[in-house]
């Protein structure tokens, strides 16, 4: 009896949100990677605005470009970190300062002389030895790497606002194998952060970030570390050995997962999603390809660089009695180094300053013929061979251009990407740490789409058009990001639903991609269309929506907002789930096709586009997965 | 030569002027001795003393006393250095603080005087604009995949079955409830036609269920509970924060001012560049 009044007085205290329930998350959008005039390559890149500059153009409020022009989001964020690099942070805008003592560092009189962008350039090459500690460096002064990480966590915790906007305290944490095999993650913490953060200069070894990690977690400061650009990392990110080429085991595994929860997917270096020589059968997955090792030339290999085979190593790992090192769940961010990111296709600023401020230095705007024969294509065009002679490091060089006219650039692969998402009860830091931590988080390549992703047994069909459809999937299923355990005898239950941004194009399609380990070890993927717009039914041979004819007209970047959907949703069983094989299922939406930025500059400056980009973009959402555990 | 000497000796003028540079060797001399001077009196240990007391709570013994004043000296030599080098022009960072320091004796010096009433008001009534709450709803939506099962579904809540609203229609990503939300915010959430719908061209009464208005995502049946509308803001109620505007604005224009007297006692010349 007395039990019972006490669980009716719960039940009637619960909704008046003393703890909020399940569904009562919101999908929160926000930016978890970016570079202030803190950052040493930032500020040579021209950006002098600090992180009051980049928190207030996350609140809505527009800042200027180094080249001169207002950057202005279409809707303000709810939270945002930033993410300086935290080597040498804060020196270069020291080294610029001539009273200061590291003013008369080797490479300060270049950084302070240099106008023009070749300058610019050079000035960044003479860095590199540093960064990438070649030489030794006495005049590396600590006191500013302390003062700046103090400057920087006091503005975050200035501009956190609980309930309307949460500004993290983060830094990235810029290590890599010997030429630029990118190893770069960002350092987010759920609270307060040390007096000195953990970088690349005490050691480029990431396993020893995540023992710093756990150290400072058990004084109660808990973080996470979030990895990207392994599209640019040569194969390093998800190799199946560690750093320095030990076997993964069981404790790699968990201390990797235990600090590297999340994974960017996409950002404005390029989708690591897929690569298409890995999923040959996958039509959609040529988008934002970049191919390059991170400043360099040098074509990044293609296995262990990519998010789905990662997936798949994991799972043939956990087989293998290794744990698994690569469960992690999916965000996107846009790594600017111009203290504000460009999430529109039609408002792109790009990422590096004044080195790729408009169309012509992008590549997407053809040169007049007396650009093209002045001596400054050809001093731009060798930006990484200049870096090359001046560091001492190999850097490769420029394939042959395929559209001459237009500067080849590594910048021409790179986009409007991305923005984080993550399904938290509030705004606020705590809650926030913890959906990532959750990994109940989603990644989109730039615009507002929402996603979720629901698993279970019993999950039914008809609760897509029942009002209560969250409070029921939260009771009987799981949500993205979480362990399904399998029932023998039985095939899960999906719920897939997305909305559009109402800001960009309607949505074509929802899929499903699927990966397994097979009987024989081998890992296998496949991908089913799981909602199509326009109530159009998918082919059960293909397992492919039919054609909507959404076209975009890449003269005038006219789409048709009347084909596609607002929204679309989906109940879904695995036609081919086997008993035994453990898997994991994630969702990815796509919008209709629009214009890519490099055509957006090409129509507003009255060219034709570079005919080696792509002319349109299919822009799209990614849940994290739901694993089934056997 | 022996005669010139000794008329030369003889000629009081000549005597006159070698006392005066005589004078001025010797002013020089001592001069240059007080610049090499270090005054330590008893009003400057005393000084000493009590910074020391104030740090370790006791008085310093006669060794630690010789240190502080050793300290000091130490530092008082090295300030003259720096100031016989020029530093003061050169470093950036004295620089800096030199000038922060009238920076901040601008702002001392311009304390706000109190406005009376009437002029506070009537400071208020030329930036009313900023103190204003721009028109706010509290709203609640059904939502509908088409038009026309959003006319059945406000037919069947105008019918009576409003008591269920939440489990009605299909699920919808966002919230089916806003408070207090304004046009802004609106438009940034649902789309900018739906928000000019809501607040302006039907401009929603509060009278139950309406609609259906069409938003980005698709069809809403919508109840309007509560319309905040434009409120001009009220003087009495917010007296205090306003004072506080005034006396933030006033201190500002009176340290623009006081800059800009500043800056009008210097002449600024502007050198021209040589033509090569």
């Amino acid at each position: 009896m007395k039990l019972k009044t006490w669980l009716t007085a719960a039940l009637l205290i619960a909704p008046l949100g003393v703890h909020a329930a399940p569904e009562d998350r919101k999908a929160l959008f926000g930016e978890t990677h970016l570079h202030t005039n803190l950052s040493f390559d930032a500020f040579i890149f021209g950006n002098r605005n600090g992180p009051d500059e980049a928190y207030e153009f996350a609140k809505g409020k527009a800042i200027q470009h180094p080249a001169g022009f207002e950057m202005k989001m279409r809707v303000p964020l709810d939270f945002q970190a930033v993410t300086d690099h935290a080597m040498y942070l804060g020196m270069v805008p020291a080294m610029f300062d001539e009273s200061t003592q590291v003013s008369n560092h080797k490479v300060a009189s270049g950084l302070r002389t240099a106008k023009t962008a070749s300058e610019r350039r050079a000035a960044f090459g003479a860095m590199m030895p540093y960064i990438g500690q070649q030489v030794e460096d006495d005049l590396l002064d600590m006191s500013i790497v302390r003062s700046t990480w103090a400057d920087i966590k006091q503005a975050a915790n200035r501009h956190n606002d609980p309930g309307k906007f949460t500004a993290m305290i983060g830094y990235e944490y810029t290590s890599s194998q010997d030429t630029f095999e990118n190893l770069h993650r960002n350092v987010l913490f759920r609270g307060d952060a040390p007096a000195e953060p953990y970088s690349r200069l005490i050691s480029k070894n990431p396993e020893n970030l995540w023992r710093w990690m756990d150290s400072i977690r058990e004084q109660g400061m808990d973080s996470i570390a979030i990895p990207h650009n392994s599209n640019g990392s040569d194969g390093y990110m998800f190799d199946d050995v560690t750093y320095d080429g030990a076997p993964i085991d069981k404790k790699y595994s968990d201390m990797r997962m235990r600090n590297e929860p999340l994974v960017e997917i996409s950002q404005v270096k390029g989708t690591s999603e897929v690569h298409p020589l890995q999923s040959p059968n996958d039509e959609f997955a040529a988008f934002e390809i970049m191919p390059y090792q991170i400043a360099t030339w040098y074509n990044s290999r293609v296995e262990g660089s990519y998010i789905r085979d990662a997936y798949k190593r994991g799972l043939q790992m956990q087989a293998r009695g290794q744990g698994n090192p690569y469960k992690f769940g999916l965000i996107s961010a846009s790594d600017t180094h111009v203290s504000a990111g460009a999430f529109d296709e039609y408002d792109y600023w790009s990422k590096i300053g004044l080195v790729d401020a408009n169309g012509r230095l992008r590549g997407s705007v053809r040169l007049s013929w007396t650009q093209r024969l002045g001596a400054q294509v050809f001093r731009v065009r060798n930006w990484w061979t200049q870096v090359n002679t001046i560091a001492g490091a190999r850097t490769g060089n420029p394939p042959k251009n395929p559209a001459p006219g237009f500067l080849q650039m590594q910048w021409s692969s790179w986009g409007a990407s991305g923005l984080a998402g993550v399904w938290a009860e509030e705004n606020t830091r705590g809650s926030i740490f913890d959906a990532m931590r959750r990994k109940e988080t989603f990644g989109t390549s730039g615009p507002r789409m929402r996603v979720r992703l629901f698993a279970g047994y019993g999950l039914e069909a008809d609760w897509l058009d029942d009002a209560q459809l969250v409070k029921k999937a939260y009771q009987r299923g799981v949500p993205m990001g979480a362990d399904l355990k399998a029932r023998k005898g039985q095939s899960p239950d999906f719920l897939v639903w997305a909305t559009r941004d109402p800001g960009s194009a309607p949505l074509q399609r929802l899929q499903i991609v699927k990966g397994w380990v097979d009987s024989d070890g081998q890992s296998q993927e496949k991908i089913y269309d799981v909602a199509c717009a326009g109530g159009a039914r998918v082919d059960a041979k293909t397992n492919r929506c039919p054609d909507n004819n959404a076209r975009v007209d890449t003269k005038t970047c006219d789409y048709d907002a009347d084909t596609g959907a607002e929204e679309l949703k989906a109940y879904w069983q695995d036609p081919e789930a086997n008993a035994g094989e453990n898997a994991f299922y994630y969702v990815r939406g796509l919008e209709n096709p629009t214009c890519r930025w490099s055509t957006w500059d090409a129509v507003r400056a009255g060219t034709l586009p570079n005919p080696s980009l792509a002319a349109t973009i299919q822009e799209r959402v990614w849940s994290s997965p739901i694993w089934l555990e056997h | 030569m022996k005669q010139l000497l000794s008329t030369l000796l003889r000629d009081r003028l000549v005597w006159f002027v070698a006392f005066g540079l005589g004078l001025f060797a010797i002013d020089v001399a001592s001069e240059r001795r007080m610049e090499h001077r270090i005054l330590i009196d008893l009003p400057l240990v005393e000084k000493l003393v009590a910074q020391w007391e104030g740090q370790t709570k006791r008085r310093p013994n006669a060794q630690e006393l010789d240190a502080l004043v050793e300290g000091y000296i130490r530092e008082e030599i090295l300030v003259r250095e720096a100031r016989r080098l020029g530093l003061e022009d050169e470093d950036v960072i004295i620089r800096r603080r030199l000038a922060q320091k009238v920076e901040f004796f601008l702002d001392e010096n311009n304390p706000p005087e109190l406005p009376d009433e009437a002029e506070l008001k009537a400071w208020f009534e030329e930036n009313r604009a900023n103190y204003d709450t721009p028109a706010k709803l509290t709203w609640r939506h059904i939502y509908a995949s088409d038009e026309a099962q959003a006319r059945a579904l406000l037919a069947q809540v105008k019918a009576g079955e409003a008591e269920n609203w939440r489990a009605l229609g299909q699920p919808f990503m966002l919230n089916r409830a806003y408070m207090r939300q304004d046009k802004l915010e609106m438009a940034q959430i649902m789309g900018a036609d739906f928000a000019t719908q809501m607040f302006d061209t039907q401009a929603m009464a509060v009278d139950g269920w309406a609609g259906p208005v069409r938003s980005a995502y698709g069809w809403h049946v919508v109840a309007v509970d509560r319309r905040y509308e434009k409120r001009p803001a009220v003087f009495a109620p917010m007296a205090e924060k306003i004072a506080k505007d005034w006396a933030n604005e006033q201190a500002r224009i009176a340290k623009l001012e006081a800059w800009r007297a500043l800056r009008a006692s210097y002449e600024i010349e502007l050198v021209p560049v040589d033509a090569p």
